[in-house]
């Protein structure tokens, strides 16, 4: 009798201790193919650590809202997802809890410099999140097309155009046959999406500019600056002279037959999109170089744990298994690496015939303003960049830009500790 | 009249009023409360640090100051006068047409009604394409029609076509629920009404004019009405395809709502501009109702 | 031919050529979904090649509806017609029955209680979501069926729309009926409901457009897949500045059929005969 109640005892324990091994939840947003991917990593983890994973699959368009739903519930996530620039005011509210100590410190090592100035809080210089993807957005071009103008083609960071061959080489190409647009900058991406701030802050950094200042946290001063309005006043000029792609003449002018554009300033996963159809007609160009040297985005859906994780070492050991995960680049398409370790593996990036130029933009980015008050700033700029396409006065758009991030600062009290 | 014991009607009554009921509080009229009660606070949508404060009449101030708001005002008030004669002329020209039909009626029925089944996004995404600049569907075919008289528009970028290209788009997915609703109402039309009319020899527009029309009246109304409000909440489809540019000439009231809440963050906010929009639709149904008071067919509402 | 004829075939071709022109969008969906890769569908979309499709393909119907899939299709789509079905039931009968006692019921402030529930309607459904979501927190009845299904049963519109078409069955019926001896219930199940067909197809059809197309509120309430409806499935392959346009499109095509089936089921009801000359006499 006493055996079978041991045996039985053994078996609950073990079961037990099975269970106990821990489950974390994952929030995350996919699209198509790379949900796929996040499940098969899922399933590979759980396979190989005995730790089950409860994935929380939120769409692009509704992340925010559905991540403000789940802290109203107190249902937050272990490990999360979140778009970059916003690590700020996560860790600003309280959600996320530091890395190190928990994650391994060589992945940790492993970050490229871009990954780490993102995923960094300023304020006590701990890192709240790590990206084993990043992103870059530079110049697409038609080498047929480039040709035709005469214009030279850059092939690294170090010879990147300047303002002024910048310019001239639009004009030459809006004169050659087959062009309809010289330039294509998305604006079809949408009117006041992220894009505008990730896109084109790196043209103000580039001029000498800002969207904020980094000590004083304050944007007036610093978005309606000279050099600021310069460079919004530069980017006006691409359209005023006709040489920018309409916002409803749709995504694919580099590679479509018709209606034509000659260089497009885009993502880095625009790659894969424009590749299959311009194969070696298509080159990647560095960022031209304003004044101040050149300068590129970054950022992407980093990764971290929350405050209220049940389990953070089962939660870091989810981050460390993603960062070293091969088989993940594999099939995650378009993916633009934020580890040393990961460039190594995509020929695409180390091909100089290919994507290397853009690997190597990652040295000379800029995040956007890690500030807690930085989704009114983004709103904010996003709508004078509207406005200045149009025709708008620069100046009179980034000051009242401007005015308006004070404000929202001043209502949140500067956001202490950082505008005090 | 017999007189029937008041009791045991009312219980009854009750019983099947009360579903409704106590899921209409529970689910609409609790959570505008809420709702209003938060549109005197700075509360934000991620609880943080700072406590939330009651700033009394201070979000109001704001918005009613705000010139993005009063743009969302003029286009939403643009948008509805456009969208209903495009929208309910064109329902109700369809449910004449297919309510007289006989041949194949099913079909048609149906083939006008999957506009309405069609999700928004897809909607919005396809016409998308076809608003193209400059060789999408409508620059392409108005080009063709016109010999080539019809210069192509942005339709999406341009600030002055975005909104009338928004109502084309709207119009398309939504007439249905109009044509439905004028397709029952026009079935309950008693048929002697007709058949006294073509005893009288009216037909044709005059039959419509004087039999059809004036049988409609409390249709009409109620889809006046219904389409109205629903005008004035337009949201989706400029979520999506234009988020209230360019330059502001699609932002409506929702939109700006939707805004301030999720984008800038302030549910407080958000909940004053609700509550501004609640009033104001509460306005324009009460001017409709007291204009629509008289009803020439007799029957009483 | 007579004139009636003539009118007849006009009319038939006008519908023909209205039709036609109504679906265009729609064919341009359905040619889509059968290009294989998205480049195609967005190279050929400016152009009358939207209307054509060189290799069609069911490559992109097939991806869909993979079991690797993150978003398991079928599932949601099997969620959202449960959600529909009971959704679209309960709305018929709770408010056909409100409508009802509104119009013949014996209390007073009838009018006064119509008035108020008709302005309910005018509450945007953005202005609640967040306070309906802590509430449903509250019940705990989020992650499930009822948290989809409980909030949109009582609808103000339908009610107002019942309470109008009840309107116009002539009073006289009722009260012949309530001489007969009839209580409220049988006078409304046994009169109103089946005199009304087309009107409750009207709330059926119009109700379960409104449920099917429900993307925002199930995703704030609901975090496992278990419940989730079509709508998200569809989301999916809209990414940040990439959108999957070859099997968003297959995707939305396959999440029509259903929705289209309904539709047709209850389209008989409306070629209800004139009721007319029950009243009479």
């Amino acid at each position: 009798m006493k055996k079978v109640a041991l045996l039985i005892l053994c078996v609950v324990m073990a079961t037990m201790g099975v269970s106990a091994q821990g489950k974390i939840s994952v929030m995350f947003q996919a699209t198509g193919a790379e949900g796929d991917a996040f499940k098969a990593l899922f399933d590979r983890f759980t396979r190989d650590t005995g730790i089950k994973v409860e994935p929380m699959f939120i769409p692009h368009d509704v992340y925010f809202e559905k991540f403000s739903a789940a802290v109203a519930s107190k249902r937050v996530a272990d490990v999360m997802q979140l778009d970059a620039p916003f690590l700020a005011n996560f860790v600003w509210n309280g959600y996320l809890s530091p890395l190190s100590g928990l994650v391994d410190q060589k992945v940790i090592d492993d970050l490229t410099l871009s990954s780490v100035a993102q995923g960094t809080y300023p304020i006590d210089g701990r890192l709240y999140a790590l990206g084993n993807a990043d992103s870059t957005v530079l110049l697409y071009g038609s080498k047929k097309l480039l040709k035709a103008a005469g214009v030279r083609i850059p092939t690294s960071v170090k010879d990147a155009w300047t303002k002024d061959e910048f310019d001239a080489a639009l004009d030459k190409l809006a004169k050659v046959p087959g062009v309809k647009w010289p330039l294509d900058i998305f604006r079809a991406y949408g009117v006041k999406t992220e894009w505008a701030t990730y896109a084109f802050q790196p043209v103000f950094e580039s001029f000498g500019g800002k969207l904020i200042d980094q000590k004083s946290w304050k944007a007036v001063g610093a978005l309606d600056s000279p050099e600021s309005v310069a460079a919004a006043a530069e980017i006006q000029s691409w359209v005023k002279k006709g040489y920018v792609v309409p916002a409803s003449s749709g995504t694919n002018a580099l590679y479509r037959d018709q209606d034509k554009a000659a260089l497009a300033w885009g993502g880095n996963w625009y790659w894969s999109e424009a590749y299959p159809i311009m194969k070696d007609d298509l080159v990647a160009i560095p960022l031209p170089n304003f004044g101040k040297g050149v300068k590129t985005p970054n950022g992407t859906w980093i990764w971290a744990i929350t405050k209220s994780a049940r389990s953070p070492k089962a939660a870091a050991q989810f981050l460390d298994y993603l960062a070293k995960d091969k088989k993940f680049v594999q099939e995650d398409p378009g993916v633009f690496p934020g580890l040393k370790s990961w460039a190594a593996q995509l020929p695409a990036y180390t091909d100089a015939k290919q994507m290397k130029v853009a690997f190597e933009q990652a040295s000379v980015a800029v995040p956007r303003p890690i500030y807690p008050g930085y989704p009114v700033l983004t709103a904010s700029f996003q709508t004078a960049l509207d406005s200045i396409l149009s025709g708008a006065d620069p100046k009179q758009e980034l000051s009242k830009a401007a005015a308006a991030i004070d404000q929202d600062g001043a209502d949140h009290d500067g956001y202490p500790p950082f505008g005090n | 009249m017999k007189p029937i014991g008041r009791g045991f009607v009312s219980w009854v009554e009750v019983a099947m009023l009360a579903p409704a009921l106590v899921l209409l509080v529970m689910f609409l009229v609790v959570p505008f409360a809420m709702s209003i009660g938060l549109a005197f606070t700075n509360q934000p949508l991620l609880p943080g640090p700072i406590p939330t404060k009651f700033v009394g009449l201070g979000n109001f101030a704001r918005i009613l100051s705000s010139v993005e708001f009063w743009r969302a005002m003029l286009n939403v008030a643009l948008f509805t006068l456009m969208v209903i004669p495009l929208q309910c002329g064109f329902a109700l020209w369809s449910a004449i047409l297919l309510n007289g039909q006989n041949r194949a009626k099913r079909l048609f029925q149906g083939l006008f009604f999957l506009p309405y089944i069609t999700p928004m996004v897809v909607v919005c995404v396809v016409w998308s394409t076809m608003y193209q600049y400059p060789s999408g569907v409508f620059n392409s075919v108005l080009g063709v029609l016109t010999f080539g008289l019809f210069k192509p528009v942005e339709w999406l970028g341009n600030p002055h076509t975005a909104l009338v290209a928004i109502t084309m788009l709207s119009a398309w997915q939504a007439y249905g629920f109009q044509m439905v609703i004028y397709m029952a109402g026009l079935q309950n039309i008693p048929t002697d009404l007709y058949e006294a009319a073509a005893i009288d020899g009216v037909a044709g527009w005059r039959r419509f004019a004087w039999v059809t029309w004036p049988s409609l009246y409390q249709t009409n109304v109620f889809v006046l009405i219904i389409t109205t409000i629903q005008a004035l909440q337009l949201f989706t489809q400029v979520n999506i395809l234009t988020q209230g540019g360019p330059q502001d000439s699609t932002n409506t009231l929702v939109h700006y709502i939707y805004r301030s809440g999720f984008v800038i963050q302030n549910v407080g906010r958000a909940s004053a501009g609700s509550l501004i929009l609640f009033l104001l639709i509460v306005s324009i149904y009460g001017v409709m109702s007291f204009l629509t008071k008289n009803d020439p067919t007799g029957e009483k509402p | 031919m007579n004139p009636r004829r003539i009118r007849d075939v006009l009319r038939t071709i006008l519908l023909g050529v209205l039709s036609a022109i109504i679906i265009v969008p729609l064919v341009i969906l359905f040619v889509s979904s059968l290009k294989g890769t998205r480049q195609e569908i967005l190279a050929d979309a400016g152009s009358w090649r939207a209307f054509i499709v060189a290799d069609p393909t069911l490559k992109n119907f097939t991806d869909v509806l993979s079991p690797r899939s993150l978003t398991p299709f079928l599932r949601y789509l099997a969620n959202s017609a449960l959600v529909l079905a009971v959704t679209v039931l309960l709305t018929i009968v709770v408010s056909s029955m409100a409508a009802y006692v509104l119009l013949r019921g014996h209390f007073r402030g009838r009018k006064a209680l119509l008035a108020i529930i008709a302005a309910l309607y005018i509450i945007p459904n953005e202005t609640i979501m967040l306070p309906m979501l802590y509430e449903c927190l509250g019940l705990g009845i989020t992650d499930s069926y009822f948290v989809q299904i409980l909030p949109f049963v009582a609808s103000p519109l339908f009610i107002f729309l019942l309470y109008q078409f009840f309107a116009q069955v002539p009073s006289s019926i009722a009260e012949a009926a309530l001489i007969d001896g009839a209580g409220p219930f049988r006078i409304y199940s046994s009169i109103y409901l089946p005199l009304n067909g087309s009107s409750l197809a009207t709330v059926a059809i119009l109700q379960g457009m409104g449920m099917w197309n429900q993307y925002l509120w199930p995703l704030l309430s609901i975090s496992t897949d278990n419940y989730r409806p079509i709508t998200v499935a569809i989301a999916s392959f809209f990414g940040s500045d990439t959108i999957l346009w070859n099997l968003a499109m297959a995707g939305s095509v396959m999440m029509m059929m259903p929705v289209l089936l309904f539709f047709l089921f209850f389209q008989r009801y409306f070629i209800a005969s004139v009721s007319s000359s029950a009243v009479k006499g």
